[in-house]
């Protein structure tokens, strides 16, 4: 990943474009200052931008499924493969987006079509991915708020399990999409997409930044003390035995290799326009590269200590119980709404660790939920030359609206259930797979934005970045995307009925490519500069770097 | 716990937090790159 020389390469060309000179010596066809380009959105500072990246890396994903992921995968021994996939195909890709949105400056659809005239489906398709998730990412928000309320009375009594699908989800017998509402869903759940709304509304440093630099500090704060309370319990040492014990045969299966893959890929938010979009926001001095190591570094650090809180408070549970740890051990939505009741209510200070534990659900979330609505914000606000506000609305008050429909019935579970995991693995999985290969074997564009990272990061890439990028970062995804596929035709998934499947699962992963090719056909407003033959956007006051003089000099 | 199971624990902290440690400690160090660079070092306001 790392090539010594690739920052010096570069110097030169530097100089010269600072100069107002195109690479090959000529004065460039258009000089910075040759246009009035609109002011662009965004974060006052990089210390606000690395807070916004890190509050959409971190997020459910870290708490309740890194934990189970490392204890499936050979608990101290998943070290190896989750190290090895951070440096090898996490840290790269971020580069990778952060070189799109940091060099093209718009959200996915424009920094691609900037890229190249071919590549704009690429972006919408991922703007598609966030929205699909953005209506279900909310919902759970809803139950975490609630759950911090349940937490005080412990309201769950006895049985977590038939109060969270019971009395609280009131969940149908059968996965189908019916029309019964439930207020206790849907009510907290409206209040989410109020406050979201509010958010974006808000703007980019004043909403999303704003929102980062308070929350973050918060949940850092919440959550440690929660990893404190959850280690004090007693039989503590006995979950994180089970969780560090190394089972060194799982380095010889190469699913666990694939699944440490996944997690740094999820849990980054890696690949489906988030880091595009924030990057940018990103004045052109940011240093991207050792930013991004600062953002990944981060949120593998979280997700560590989600790891030991998690499972010192299941070596609690199983203790209580008289049972094995890994009779207890669950993961997502049963960890989260199950598990952690039952501890909180057999715990001393139960109640605190509860609060703690949702407040932190919710947080997480937010942070996360503001990232995953701006790739649409952004991306409508430059396609159709909307005021933030418009696009704001645009794009919310729809995905609100099916969210509440879909996840505030008696058959949201089954609903959030299956689009979760078909947009994780043929939508993520698949735009990013898509996306990498063509840019690097179609666009042929990976040199460029080598060059851009070399100029704008401390932190140079070169020969070995690009070769994970165009060819071992591709296989990896095809490898799970393929290991995904023959899951669902092995059975449906969840034992759902086929039709419910086909709806949920199929035709929404399959319409998602195919609207964005729609989409790409719509003519783009004018305020737009969607060739490199304009300036660029720029969203800082003093800057050297001259897109267009770069590609005029190619 | 086992003392493996702390052995790997510490190992895991150490690479991970200490990854952060080492990544905050680059960005603090390296902050004039780039474009900051030439601004700091005068060059750009000089040229233009």
């Amino acid at each position: 990943m790392v090539d010594p020389d690739a920052g010096r390469n570069n110097a030169n060309t530097f100089r010269q474009r600072a100069a107002g000179m195109s690479t090959t010596g000529q004065p460039p066809a258009t000089s910075p200052q040759a246009t009035t380009p609109a002011k662009r959105d965004a974060f006052s500072s990089r210390r606000i931008f690395i807070l916004a990246a890190i509050g959409s890396a971190v997020g459910l994903g870290n708490i309740w499924r890194f934990p189970y992921v490392a204890y499936e995968g050979g608990g101290g021994a998943f070290m190896i493969p989750y190290v090895v996939a951070l440096l090898c195909a996490g840290l790269p890709f971020l580069f990778f987006d952060y070189a799109i949105g940091h060099k093209f400056r718009g959200g996915p659809p424009l920094a691609m079509r900037r890229l190249h005239p071919k590549a704009e489906w690429l972006g919408w398709w991922q703007a598609a991915v966030c929205a699909v998730i953005a209506v279900y990412y909310a919902a759970i928000l809803a139950w975490a708020a609630r759950y911090v309320g349940f937490s005080v009375n412990k309201e769950w009594g006895a049985d977590p399990e038939t109060f969270f699908f019971g009395s609280f989800l009131q969940a149908a017998d059968e996965a189908g999409v019916s029309t019964d509402m439930v207020p206790g869903v849907l009510i907290p759940l409206i209040a989410v997409w109020l406050v979201v709304i509010a958010v974006m509304a808000l703007g980019v440093n004043k909403g999303i930044g704003m929102v980062a630099a308070i929350f973050i500090p918060i949940l850092v704060v919440v959550f440690g003390v929660l990893v404190i309370q959850a280690v004090l319990l007693p039989g503590s040492a006995t979950g994180l035995d089970a969780f560090f014990t190394p089972d060194w045969s799982a380095l010889g299966n190469g699913t666990v290799w694939m699944s440490a893959i996944g997690q740094i890929f999820f849990s980054l938010s890696v690949g489906f326009g988030i880091m595009i979009t924030y990057s940018s926001y990103v004045e052109h001095r940011t240093d991207v590269t050792n930013s991004g190591l600062v953002v990944g570094f981060s949120n593998s650090s979280f997700e560590l200590l989600a790891g030991i809180g998690v499972f010192a408070a299941l070596g609690f549970m199983a203790t209580s119980a008289g049972v094995a740890v890994d009779e207890v051990v669950s993961s997502g939505i049963g960890l989260a709404f199950v598990a952690f009741p039952t501890i909180i209510s057999q715990a001393p200070a139960g109640t605190l660790i509860g609060i703690l534990f949702f407040v932190s659900l919710l947080i997480a979330g937010i942070t996360s939920l503001v990232s995953i609505l701006e790739v649409g914000i952004s991306s409508l606000r430059e396609k159709l030359g909307l005021g933030r506000v418009s696009a704001t609305m645009l794009m919310c008050l729809p995905a609100g609206i099916a969210s509440c429909f879909f996840f505030g019935s008696t058959t949201g579970i089954y609903v959030l259930d299956t689009v979760d995991s078909f947009v994780n693995s043929f939508g993520i999985l698949a735009v990013a797979l898509v996306s990498a290969f063509l840019v690097t074997w179609a666009f042929r564009k990976l040199p460029s934005l080598r060059d851009h990272l070399n100029h704008h990061g401390a932190f140079p890439v070169g020969k070995v970045w690009m070769a994970l990028i165009g060819g071992v970062i591709p296989l990896a995804l095809l490898g799970l995307l393929l290991i995904d596929l023959f899951k669902q035709f092995e059975e449906p998934y969840g034992g759902y009925p086929q039709g419910f499947i086909n709806l949920f699962g199929w035709a929404m992963a399959i319409s998602l490519p195919i609207l964005s090719i729609v989409l790409s056909l719509l003519p783009w407003s004018k305020k737009s500069h969607i060739t490199s033959k304009h300036e660029y956007p720029q969203v800082d006051t003093v800057t050297a770097d001259a897109g267009p003089a770069e590609e005029a000099g190619r | 716990m086992s003392a493996i199971a702390i052995v790997m624990m510490l190992l895991f902290m150490a690479v991970i937090w200490g990854g952060l440690v080492l990544a905050l400690v680059r960005l603090t160090r390296a902050q004039d790159t780039g474009a900051a660079r030439q601004i700091a070092n005068g060059d750009y306001v000089a040229e233009h």
